[in-house]
């Protein structure tokens, strides 16, 4: 099997006296420059009562700081011509812009201040949770499945940094105060618990020098901590039903407990994932949607969070069809996987794949600049970016065939029906 | 404490307008590279100037399904032979039909770009048709039919259309299950075959491929496409909007109210659109827009508020809306119609209109960022015959909006009583309050009239 090889990422790496990791990619094609702060932060790292503090901090972070009012971050960097905005995970919070590489220092001084002197304020604090509480209606209570979603991850975890939602619950979010926010933002907030990373045009600067300008004065006061995110073994199965009345047609979720990303059987999962769910000729596709028609949509893989991971499928059930007799089929299916290995057309197939959205990796400066902090906050080896592909490769079918075995078992399925209507 | 100014900008650096390279085959089909050798990956991408408003009337799944039907079967392969061979060579495969034009896109890696070439030149040269095959595409679609009657997006957008343009073909945003219910592959067939030709169509070749290679690789794959002379698709201008409609959309258990105020604009390539294009960036064009900070930062009534421009041959419109709490609906709508109104009162100031031609700038460097982009790019002014230098002039024809070109052009297109406001909400929760703005017509998610 001919393989291309993407061609390799050439990065600096450095890290300033508080702490601050700095990763340097540079490429000046086109000018402009990707600026990206990675908080060691996500809902992970909340407690129980205080869940939605790091996503409101997301909120808060464009709230204003000691040199840039309030909104004025963003208007900053929109005045640059630039595109920023921030995201929160389970694991890590980022912020960033890709601003017209002659704003470069703008983009800096803009990460500094606010990582220095963010304006935490009552009112900033009260403002921005309203706001957030819209979203939540938008992005999960006013949409078919939304709630549903959340529940599953509430069923299928039994750690409380896992199974909280992201966006955190409204009855926290009402009752926690402006001193808890505060608190929280000392703790995680700083030069010690961050990555910067500096992706695309970097011609004319020295981008280690400028950076030690704006932040190497910097004191840090974070605490660096890691969540504790094990998994209890799950020893019988979990499954529920509910009712939404935003849904026109039934779904499915199932999840099955699984090792944690970057493990062999995290890889050869994703392997699988491919095989049953990427494009028309594949298994699910083929037999659930092209000969049968018993589901409408669907999506199949691990969850990508950097602990225990969980292998998730999903399927929007056709309508009059009994949902038994899809959650049957894909029972079936897994079975299957558990005693047959799959064949290695298939594999080769999905390896083709793989090695095809390695090299669409790396299309934008702001997405290389993305991977090179997503290797180095998960693994502590952004070089990792131009090895990964290896350990994909890699996967033999008795790799698939071992990893289904010990994953597909009846008793570590999570399963949650959601019928459409409010009966 | 005084605050520490920004630190000033460095010198501006030149950006790089890749070249574009074009060539004709003899059957009329239009060669376009963009050459980029950075990566080894190729999008390869076939247009036709051939839309949803090119359906009958009376049908309006037609030019869709023949669409989808080219990779259902062809002279020598079966629908699973080509989705399997898709997925071997790792395509990522992507076809649409948008109002007036259609395309089917391939990305992949380069070590494949003969085999896939010669897949897309089978599929449009040889399709078959297939009853059964179009019979499984029916069914598929008909539940995404049904299940996009619970996206208030959907509702809301569909209302907009229908309003704004009435029976003109731009009002046709979606086929119906009934449409699907009279499809036969005769008609399917015979639509294709008298519209779908390298005559008006364009390839484009966009990753490491010089133009001697595409142009060869086009005349083997596809020079011997049958030219022929394609219906061509006329309609009116579509007729003007009299007064203000407002449109409520019950959706039953709704948590939260869509709201979309929609008015007509202008078509593709207008004179006006560029200082248009600087007062929607104002409006709504982004999170430092007034409808935002307005809506958003000062109230905290939405997630997020938002404008946008969309415009086709013959005319154009403009869509502000958001997602709101239930209970300030009428409020949102108010404090739209007053920002709207305010942008036709007075001009930006000076630093406001600078921001929002640097966000217009900026976004467009952006799209010089990846040859598939260009090249997207480059497919909208041939399919919308917009000047050769439409794209190296984007800048400084940017950049020369006064503030009051922004304020006359505001005014001339952005009139506040002269649009469609939409609202998909539970009609008990705001049916009484928007009554105060006057007759409220309300529709079922079906869109039937109630």
């Amino acid at each position: 099997m001919s393989m291309v090889k993407a061609p390799d990422i050439e990065f600096q790496e450095h890290t300033l006296d508080n702490g601050l990791q700095l990763l340097l990619y540079p490429q000046s094609r086109v000018p402009l420059t990707h600026v990206s702060v990675h908080y060691r932060v996500g809902s992970s790292y909340e407690t129980e009562g205080f869940s939605g503090l790091a996503h409101l901090f997301e909120h808060m972070m464009f709230q204003g700081s000691a040199n840039a009012g309030k909104n004025e971050h963003g208007r900053y960097v929109d005045h640059a011509g630039g595109r920023w905005n921030a995201t929160t995970s389970k694991d890590r919070t980022n912020y960033y812009e890709t601003v017209p590489s002659h704003y470069l220092e703008l983009a800096l001084w803009l990460e500094a201040d606010r990582m220095q002197s963010l304006n935490v304020t009552l009112e900033n604090f009260e403002n921005q949770r309203q706001t957030v509480i819209e979203e939540k209606k938008q992005s999960y209570d006013n949409r078919p499945y939304g709630l549903a979603t959340l529940r599953f991850e509430e069923l299928a975890y039994e750690n409380w940094a896992y199974a909280h939602p992201i966006i955190g619950f409204i009855e926290d979010l009402e009752k926690y105060t402006f001193e808890d926010a505060a608190d929280f933002h000392r703790t995680f907030y700083g030069p010690g618990n961050a990555i910067l990373v500096l992706a695309g045009d970097l011609s004319g600067i020295d981008a280690l020098e400028k950076t030690q300008e704006y932040f190497g004065d910097m004191a840090d006061h974070t605490q660096r901590q890691s969540p504790r995110l094990e998994e209890p073994r799950q020893t019988a199965e979990k499954a529920e039903t509910c009712q939404d009345p935003l849904a026109v047609l039934p779904a499915v979720y199932m999840g099955y407990h699984m090792a944690p990303l970057g493990s062999p059987e995290y890889y050869a999962l994703s392997v699988l994932a491919l095989v049953l769910s990427h494009g028309e000729s594949s298994r699910f596709y083929r037999q659930f949607i092209y000969d049968h028609n018993w589901i409408t949509s669907f999506s199949v893989g691990p969850n990508q969070y950097k602990g225990p991971e969980l292998f998730y499928l999903w399927f929007q059930v056709q309508h009059e069809i009994e949902v038994d007799q899809v959650v049957q089929a894909v029972e079936d299916a897994l079975k299957l996987l558990r005693e047959t290995p799959i064949s290695e057309a298939e594999l080769e197939k999905a390896k083709n794949q793989i090695a095809y959205r390695f090299v669409g990796r790396l299309t934008k400066v702001s997405r290389i600049g993305e991977l090179l902090a997503h290797y180095a906050l998960f693994f502590d080896d952004a070089g990792r970016i131009n090895n990964d592909l290896d350990r994909y490769l890699a996967v033999s079918r008795e790799d698939i065939l071992e990893a289904a075995q010990s994953v597909f078992q009846p008793e570590n399925r999570t399963l949650l029906v959601v019928e459409p209507g409010n009966d | 404490m005084e605050m520490m100014k920004a630190p000033a900008p460095s010198a501006e650096k030149n950006i790089h307008y890749p070249e574009i390279r074009e060539s004709r085959l003899k059957n009329g089909l239009r060669i376009l590279v963009v050459q980029d050798d950075r990566l080894p990956r190729v999008f390869l991408s076939l247009v036709f100037p051939i839309g949803t408003v090119c359906n009958p009337e009376d049908n309006l799944s037609l030019v869709s399904l023949a669409m989808e039907l080219t990779k259902s079967g062809t002279d020598t392969r079966s629908a699973s032979e080509i989705s399997n061979l898709i997925d071997q060579l790792a395509i990522q495969f992507d076809s649409d039909v948008l109002m007036e034009h259609s395309f089917i896109g391939m990305t992949f890696l380069e070590k494949e770009l003969e085999s896939a070439l010669g897949l897309l030149a089978e599929m449009v040269i040889s399709a078959t048709f297939p009853v059964d095959e179009l019979e499984k595409v029916k069914v598929r679609w008909k539940s995404h039919l049904i299940a996009q009657r619970s996206q208030p997006d959907f509702l809301a957008n569909e209302r907009i259309f229908k309003t704004l343009y009435q029976n003109h073909p731009y009002s046709r945003t979606s086929m119906t299950p009934e449409h699907l219910e009279l499809a036969t592959r005769d008609s399917v067939k015979n639509l294709y075959q008298s519209h779908f030709s390298p005559q008006g169509a364009y390839l484009l070749f966009a990753g490491p491929v010089d133009s001697v290679t595409a142009t060869n690789l086009g005349k083997r794959f596809l020079g011997d496409w049958d030219s022929k002379e394609v219906i061509s698709i006329r309609y009116p201008q579509p007729t003007e909007l009299e007064g203000r409609r407002i449109c409520l959309i019950h959706r039953p258990h709704s948590v939260q109210s869509k709201l979309l105020v929609a008015g007509r604009t202008l078509p593709q390539g207008h004179p006006d659109s560029i200082a248009l294009k600087v007062a929607n960036q104002i409006l709504g064009g982004g999170a430092s827009s007034r409808l935002f900070l307005n809506l958003r930062e000062e109230k905290g009534y939405t997630y997020g508020a938002y404008s946008r421009l969309k415009s086709f041959r013959n005319d154009g419109l403009f869509l502000a809306g958001a997602s709101v709490k239930t209970e300030v609906t009428l409020e949102c709508i108010e404090e739209t119609l007053k920002e709207i109104d305010q942008l036709t009162q007075d001009p930006p100031k000076q630093e406001e209109l600078a921001r929002c031609q640097q966000e217009l700038i900026g976004s467009f460097i952006r799209q010089m960022e990846t040859s598939a982009s260009v090249g997207a790019l480059e497919l909208d002014r041939r399919i919308y015959d917009l000047p050769e230098d439409f794209y190296r002039t984007f800048i400084p024809k940017v950049r020369s909006v006064e503030r009051k070109t922004v304020v006359e052009a505001a005014r001339r297109y952005f009139d506040p009583h002269r649009l469609v406001i939409a609202v998909v909400a539970d009609r008990e929760d705001v049916e009484t309050k928007l009554s105060q703005l006057g007759e409220l017509q309300v529709f079922d998610t079906e869109g039937n009239p109630i």
